[in-house]
């Protein structure tokens, strides 16, 4: 029993990850007014871009840096339709899901025509001494390093946000833009540049899935598989924190995490819960739970997918 | 003032949708990612029904098919193939699109494909199919279909239709005439052969069979498999989960790791679309401990309808592969020769499955350690000759559940 909770919780963590850089990349957009409801249809363009980068050059770094550059540029694509036209964010949002996913499936399937893109994911790296540590050193300090950066990133991300002028600019845009075009803030600007970090953020999430986790792409929204829309949820969850996000993510992970072990734990489980399809659920309730639990102060930004335009 | 916010609007939108159409032609233009050659033409997935909407007796079919009937097909010999996805599946898909390209290229009959076909419109695009009268014979390829196509053959040959349905598999009763089925027992040898071959390689004990979703063809192929681990070495247990998904790779990889850490299984065979996708990453990451003696050993996986050997070429054993070309050669066949009534209104029960090559298995080397040794191979040699020839007859078994442990 040890062993399986061990196990668990050693892969909640890759399995949180790229959740977590959508999750944080979407409160930033958020916090700034816009709703990006296309963070699937991102994610899903950088996971083929990211193998097709890796599988061509060899270099991990470069697969993840070409999937941020396409998830800055579907990114751009709904900051310019949202932010500089006015178009609703719901109905953009939408149509960026569905035109990453469309693109990502359609250039999948003219490079497996001639070749078929596999690489192999990160491998773990151990931290000196704390790997040691009984349990929980290979439960935390045996990851891949997209993980370390995931959780790095919501850290480092809600530093900024909290801590410097800019993230006060950011946030303040998204509460009263009125108030902060008039302390001389570029309203639009910052949402241009929110959506696309947040553009960018889940891009690297859905490189995480490939490069970290999976080294292999299939078409049909098989890969990132609803990550994207649970990113969005998570932001709710967090409250439009990235500290918070780290908790969300992870309940996540976990939830897929104890579903996914348990179902291939074999019939044992199964058996006590009916069937794999109580168990693909736990996920989901564990998210319902907590915001149940933790409902009370949920307060979106006061202009979230409000377009603002200085009057 | 508004004449400039009007252009940079229109200057805005226009830099927007060049964006799009950019890198999407992109691919057309970029090496290496130019299309490869396809002899087939692809109609769009989003046909629709001329007819008005009308519920049919299947309860998942909302098109009606009306009572005017259709001209003679212009040009004889056209079939049209109806996919829910697409070759890089490297599955059902990607067989019968291998299979369509073959009658094109043999029999010489025009093909046309229609790929991604999604659950909500396979009525309206197999009907729309059926009611242009351009297609002696519309195949459709995939259990999501079964009773769609069906139903539309009902009414395609109540209204007086000349086109034929072929579908693939289906186990569907009182058929009209004007369809064919293939079996869902299509792939029982083929496993039966893989079980015989896994009880061989096994090191560890312990084999891993993992689903998708509990249908009668998933039943029949695990108990087959298991028949065939159980002939050659009882002591083999195999270990089958059931995912609840065909379509979550990163479940499917956590599920195969899971398997391989807690159960020891060292061969994962998979009939779990893309979930089973993600068994071929866990071979690549982890190794099976042998129980007892703690030695790490290398993980193998059964590849699933098509050769799947390329998805993870030193850690693919074999894959129980489907002929489906065998099936579609027979329909075409028949409407060649006018022998439809042979086959029409039927149920084919047709032995498609077999072994593929074993790639980097096909020997045991000092690079390819894991391969299957030569008497290995002579064994299974026999026993798919046997079972060829009719000697070794693979049970057809269907449960209502998976088994709740290792059988």
């Amino acid at each position: 029993m040890v062993d399986l909770l061990t196990s668990i919780l050693q892969a909640s963590l890759p399995l949180s990850m790229p959740i977590l850089f959508a999750a944080v990349g979407e409160v930033y957009a958020e916090r700034a007014g816009v709703l990006n409801m296309g963070v699937e249809g991102i994610m899903t363009l950088a996971a083929f871009v990211s193998l097709w980068t890796t599988f061509l050059t060899g270099s991990y770094l470069l697969g993840a840096l070409a999937a941020v550059a396409a998830g800055i540029a579907l990114g751009l694509l709904h900051s310019l339709a949202c932010v500089k036209i006015g178009v609703n964010q719901l109905i953009v949002g939408l149509l960026v899901y569905t035109i990453g996913g469309g693109i990502a499936d359609f250039a999948y399937r003219h490079v497996t025509a001639t070749t078929l893109p596999i690489i192999t994911p990160l491998p773990n790296l151990d931290v000196p001494y704390l790997t040691g540590i009984p349990y929980i050193g290979p439960m935390i300090f045996q990851q891949n390093v997209l993980v370390y950066l995931s959780f790095a990133t919501a850290v480092v991300m809600g530093l900024i946000l909290y801590k410097t002028t800019w993230g006060l600019k950011v946030r303040s845009v998204g509460e009263n833009p009125e108030a902060a075009d008039a302390a001389g803030i570029n309203v639009n600007l910052t949402r241009h540049l929110c959506v696309l970090i947040g553009g960018a953020l889940a891009g690297l999430g859905g490189a995480a899935i490939i490069l970290g986790y999976l080294g292999l792409y299939n078409t049909g929204d098989t890969v990132v598989a609803g990550r994207g829309w649970i990113a969005i949820v998570v932001v709710i969850f967090a409250r439009w924190s990235p500290y918070r996000a780290i908790l969300g993510a992870w309940i996540f992970g976990f939830g897929y995490s104890v579903a996914a072990t348990l179902i291939g734990s074999g019939g044992g489980f199964s058996a006590l819960t009916g069937n794999p399809y109580f168990l693909l659920m736990l996920p989901y309730v564990f998210a319902l739970v907590v915001i149940l639990i933790f409902h009370r102060g949920t307060k979106p930004p006061s202009s979230l997918t409000v377009p603002y335009k200085r009057r | 003032m508004k004449l400039k916010k009007g252009v940079s609007t229109i200057v805005t939108v226009g830099v927007v949708v060049a964006a799009v159409i950019i890198v999407a032609g992109a691919f057309y233009l970029v090496p290496g990612l130019a299309p490869g050659s396809n002899t087939t033409t692809t109609a769009t997935a989003t046909a629709t029904a001329t007819a008005t909407s009308t519920v049919i007796s299947t309860g998942t079919v909302t098109s009606t098919v009306t009572t005017q009937k259709s001209t003679a097909p212009p040009t004889p010999h056209s079939m049209a193939v109806v996919l829910g996805g697409d070759e890089t599946d490297l599955g059902f898909n990607y067989v019968a699109i291998q299979a369509a390209d073959l009658i094109a290229q043999q029999y010489g009959w025009n093909v046309s494909i229609t790929r991604d076909v999604q659950y909500s419109q396979q009525g309206s695009v197999i009907t729309s199919l059926a009611q242009s009268g351009k297609y002696d014979l519309v195949w459709v390829v995939g259990n999501q279909f079964i009773g769609t196509t069906e139903a539309i053959a009902n009414q395609s040959y109540k209204a007086g239709l000349k086109t034929y349905f072929a579908q693939t598999p289906s186990y569907w009763q009182k058929l009209t005439p004007n369809i064919v089925l293939l079996d869902q027992s299509f792939q029982v040898t083929g496993y039966y052969e893989a079980g015989v071959l896994a009880a061989k390689m096994t090191q560890t004990g312990s084999i891993g069979f993992i689903i998708g979703q509990w249908y009668p063809s998933q039943s029949m192929e695990f108990y087959a498999f298991v028949a065939g681990v159980n002939a050659t070495n009882p002591s083999v247990k195999v270990y089958c989960t059931v995912a609840g998904t065909w379509s979550d790779a990163t479940l499917g990889l956590q599920i195969a790791k899971t398997m391989i850490q807690n159960d020891h299984t060292d061969i994962i065979a998979q009939v779990a679309d893309a979930t089973g996708r993600g068994a071929f990453t866990a071979a690549q990451l982890y190794n099976a401990t042998v129980p007892g003696t703690g030695a790490q050993v290398h993980v193998s996986v059964i590849g699933t309808v098509a050769d799947q050997a390329s998805l993870a070429p030193n850690n693919v054993m074999t894959s129980v592969l489907m002929n489906t070309t065998a099936f579609i050669t027979a329909v075409v066949q028949h409407i060649d020769a006018g022998t439809w009534s042979q086959i029409g209104g039927q149920d084919l029960f047709m032995n498609l499955g077999s072994l593929s090559s074993y790639h980097n298995y096909s020997a045991v080397s000092s690079y390819t350690p894991y391969g299957i040794p030569a008497s290995v191979q002579t064994y299974v040699s026999n026993i798919v000759a046997q079972v060829n020839a009719g000697t070794i007859k693979v049970q057809q078994e269907v449960t209502q559940n998976p088994p709740s442990g290792p059988v």
